[in-house]
């Protein structure tokens, strides 16, 4: 149940009641359900209630941060208090930090009903239908299926009301069998638009084409990355280049570049949480409306994200990717997008000829040297050696220890279609990752 | 709170439940960070409710809501019901438990110094001093410092007769700097990376880490590290110091020993573990001088307690002898799969997640050679410290982490410096190649705030006592020349 009176109402008592210069509020409430399977059997089902509301407070030049999970009015009180406290008596900024005033913002379709009033039977029995027909192909299926129904506000005493509704439902499933596995996910706000039967299925066709793996030898491989795989490949690219943080402390590979061509041609990345394709929503958690954020564009370098905070340390202004107000790691794209190309698998599979399919990563990590992109991580839930166009065999997992940014300039095609997934495991955020077919990718063992 | 956490199991036994736990927590948290003189955040938090647990009809369930009265409590009691009845018409195979003795007890973290009494000026104060001054440096482009506490309380009343009450404190510190030259950054960190070492004390600890004390070698090395030349590709003897052979734990036995890996639970997120249930006992882990064990009662570990999320009295477990793997950290429903009693490793992050099987404080056993002497003994290798990258596949056995520095070893002697090391291996084949760890005197608790497990993830506290070793014959370095193709 939506409580959009009472979340502004809350927040406005606090704006109003507060002995500060300024000050501003961020709710979030949040009802999730999680059922996580194993072996085609549930072992972990839950549900969860929960807010939290922080509460910043600027004093001069001082800022305190506080926050609560309480609605009733001692726990905001309280709340209130202890960010005063700070703000009273923490470090003075060297800089003017200003809340930003209030704004109009683009309605974003986000909340659906279905997704909020789904029962958990319905969606075990849901699952149960394909467990059976994995069973019939001796494949066992373990996964989570998540649903959350929620709202986010901000106020402030500049004048900024924000409200946004938002529900998400998520599928991540691994089919198996002995040591073959195949992965699928699916990302909606709509559970009734979620294909939990064809995500299931297509996890267990996949699972049976990586049978018997063999051994391939590790070196440099002409190869085509899943969008999963991408999807990886991105999140730490972001985390280690995308943000105003990195970016200005000088280990983000776009640190001092801007305007440069850093990648290949092909690659265009920005970030855009009003398309109504990733999980969208109209602002920030300053309450500054979310608008287009180019960050790569055919190879050349064009901005990494800041909020009001970053920006007013840096002389920058905001892009509109403020996080929680207690998040140490500064602000980053929130709802990413690789540009697609205009190929087929099927043209992409016959343009490679020779070459491995990866289809996801496990532990990747992006901090081997973020400031030349270079990760290492291994592959997982299918990985295949590709001839003549053709899946010819399943091969054992396999580590790569490659220079993304420099692997991107060997980019030879981008597929049209591309597919949505978490970003950060939020459900208010989201990467958009298309097929990528790249040519001499290093694979170390 | 006690007498709602009884209302509730009373509840859950009146409805049919066989099994159930009520879980009230609250949790207080504050952190700082700082860049170079500057608040870059400085936060509290708490947050407070109700986690309830149960077996029904033979599945599990479980809900939670952040409202404490008794009509939520009763209806985050229906709703696990609800969940554990849907999963029940599904499953083929009932829930049973490992019986367990029922305690009534309370613990709390010993400290000296509450870290929530400590004034806001003292604490940012310091951190504004090391950042500062680190900053005087030439070539120091960021100094980042942080601190951060937090106090668990909480209770735990089971269907079975259990009533837990403990309070966990938890305190914490480090910093990093990055030197820059326009062309390279390079890292060096203290007195870990990962935000520095976390420890279930009290404000006591800050002074024990005395940062500024640490500064001059630490900004020195970042520096150094800009003219060093890159490690180079090869197989050496390394020695890998107490910071970086707590991670090098963590992924490769901390994890792999997780009975709900083994057992196949988180196959679809976390992955499985190469340490399958059949290997338990007999299976050769590493060298005869690798004893590796869990302890959550050692003082001071960032995953010490008394009683895990299921009420189990905690214990030392042996998890590998001289060599040999011989147990898993347990919950009561794996350990009652391989025969055995929980040794308590069920955690939860907090009162809205349910309890999984997580590390508490997985160490290495001292051996008897001092670090200097082990140095000494080593005619061609490098030492390593402190993790900068980690990666390992879903079994734990291919693995490849980074560290921020390498020192050589000439003929028993440290020299240069190399910067972006990289060692790789095989996980059994690496522990095998272990030929000495060191002794007492270079042992310490290290501790991570970061350990991240589950759907929905849950990120926790855990401790790593380790020393230095030594590991023969190890590959290192990824990029054979820069630039090759």
């Amino acid at each position: 149940m939506l409580l959009k009176e009472k979340i502004l109402e809350e927040a406005g008592d606090i704006i109003r009641s507060a002995r500060a210069d300024s000050v501003e509020a961020v709710v979030r409430r949040e009802s999730a359900s999680t059922l996580r399977f194993a072996a085609s059997s549930f072992h972990q089902g839950g549900k969860d209630t929960d807010c939290a509301v922080y509460v910043r407070a600027l004093i001069g030049r001082k800022i305190g941060v506080s926050s609560t999970n309480s609605l009733e009015a001692d726990g905001l009180k309280d709340c209130l208090k202890r960010a005063l406290r700070i703000a009273e008596h923490t470090g003075r900024e060297p800089f003017d930090f200003r809340l930003p005033g209030p704004s109009e913002y683009r309605p974003v379709e986000s909340w659906f009903e279905r997704t909020a009033t789904v029962t958990e039977r319905e969606k075990v029995d849901i699952l149960a239908e394909s467990f059976k027909r994995a069973r019939a192909s001796g494949v066992s299926q373990s996964g989570t299926l998540t649903t959350a129904e929620g709202e986010v506000a901000v106020v402030n005493s500049k004048g900024v009301s924000a409200y946004h509704p938002y529900t998400t439902a998520r599928l991540s499933v691994v089919s198996t069998k002995g040591a073959a596995s195949g992965h699928d996910s699916a990302l909606g706000k709509d559970f009734s638009r979620i294909d939990i039967p064809g995500v299931m299925s297509r996890s267990v066709d996949d699972c049976l084409l990586a049978a018997s793996p063999t051994h391939l030898e590790p070196g440099a491989y002409r190869v085509i990355f899943a969008p999963h795989a991408v999807s990886e490949l991105l999140e730490w690219l972001s985390y280690t280049g995308f943000g105003s943080k990195n970016f200005h402390e000088g280990t983000s590979f776009l640190s001092g570049r801007l305007g440069e061509k850093v990648t290949g041609g092909l690659v265009n990345i920005h970030d855009d949480a009003l398309d109504p394709s990733g999980m969208a929503m109209p602002f920030d958690m300053e309450g500054v409306p979310k608008r287009r954020l180019s960050i790569i564009e055919k190879g050349v370098a064009r901005g990494v994200a800041y909020d009001s905070f970053t920006g007013a340390m840096e002389g920058a202004r905001t892009t509109g990717h403020a996080g929680f107000p207690d998040e140490p790691e500064g602000p980053f794209p929130e709802h990413l997008f690789m540009e697609g190309g205009v190929m087929g698998l099927d043209e992409m599979m016959e343009r490679l000829d020779r070459g491995i399919f990866v289809k996801s990563f496990h532990y990747v990590n992006g901090l081997l040297n973020p400031k030349e992109g270079l990760m290492t991580g291994m592959t997982r839930h299918g990985t295949f050696l590709v001839e003549g166009g053709k899946i010819k065999r399943a091969v054992n997992p396999m580590r790569f220890t490659d220079n993304i940014v420099k692997a991107f300039e060997r980019i030879e095609g981008l597929s049209k279609d591309a597919r949505v997934f978490w970003h950060h495991g939020s459900a208010l955020s989201s990467i958009r990752a298309p097929y990528l077919l790249i040519d001499s990718f290093r694979f170390t063992s | 709170m006690r007498g709602l956490l009884k209302t509730a199991v009373e509840y859950l036994k009146k409805k049919g439940a066989e099994y159930g736990d009520v879980r009230f927590e609250r949790v207080t948290t504050e952190s700082i960070q700082v860049r170079d003189g500057v608040i870059e955040g400085h936060s509290t938090d708490s947050s407070s409710g109700i986690g309830i647990r149960v077996v029904f009809r033979g599945a599990w369930g479980f809900a939670s809501t952040h409202m404490t009265t008794e009509k939520d409590a009763l209806k985050a009691a229906d709703q696990a019901l609800a969940v554990a009845a849907a999963c029940s018409s599904v499953n083929r195979t009932r829930v049973a438990l490992a019986e367990t003795a029922l305690h009534v007890d309370a613990y709390a973290t010993p400290f000296r110094i509450d870290p929530f009494s400590v004034s806001p000026e003292e604490k940012t104060g310091r951190l504004i001093e090391v950042t500062t001054e680190a900053s005087r440096y030439k070539d120091i482009a960021v100094c980042e410092a942080f601190m951060a506490f937090s106090r668990v309380d909480k209770e735990f009343v089971s269907t079975e007769g259990a009533e837990i009450t403990q309070s966990l404190l938890t305190s914490g510190c480090g910093y990093h700097v990055i030197a820059e030259n326009g062309h390279d950054a390079q890292t060096r960190s203290y007195p870990d990376s990962h935000h520095g070492l976390f420890s279930t004390k009290g404000y006591e600890l800050i002074d024990e880490l005395d940062m500024m004390g640490s500064l001059e070698r630490v900004t020195g090395e970042a520096r150094a590290l800009l003219n060093a030349k890159e490690c180079a590709a090869g197989t050496i003897d390394v020695i890998i110091d107490g910071p970086q052979m707590a991670l090098q734990i963590h992924e490769s036995c901390g994890h792999p020993a997780e009975l709900d890996r083994a057992l196949g639970s988180e196959i679809s997120f976390a992955g499985g573990s190469f340490l399958t249930t059949d290997r338990m006992g007999a299976y050769r882990y590493g060298s005869g001088h690798v004893n590796l064990y869990a302890d959550p009662n050692h003082p001071g570990g960032a995953g010490s307690y008394k009683y895990d999320d299921e009420g189990v009295r905690t214990k030392r477990v042996d998890i590998v002898k001289e060599g040999v793997f011989t147990d898993y950290l347990s919950s009561r429903e794996g350990a009652l799969v391989i025969g055995a009693r929980s040794n308590g490793a069920m955690r939860a992050e907090g009162w809205n997640r349910l309890p999984i099987v997580r590390m508490s404080n997985i160490c290495i056993e001292p051996g008897e050679v001092t670090l200097s002497d082990l140095i000494a003994d080593t005619k061609n290798g490098l030492l390593l410290s402190t993790n900068r990258s980690w990666s390992i596949d879903d079994l734990r056995l291919n693995f490849q982490f980074g560290t921020e520095i390498a020192y050589e070893i000439r003929n028993g002697k440290l020299g240069r410096i190399f910067k972006n090391p990289v060692y790789s291996g095989i996980t059994p084949d690496f522990w095998a190649s272990c030929d000495a760890v060191c002794s007492k005197e270079d042992w310490r608790m290290w501790g991570l705030n970061s350990c991240a497990k589950g759907e929905p993830v849950q990120v926790i506290g855990v401790g790593h006592g380790a020393s230095p070793a030594r590991f023969r014959g190890v590959s290192v370095g990824v990029l054979k020349t820069r630039g090759e193709r």
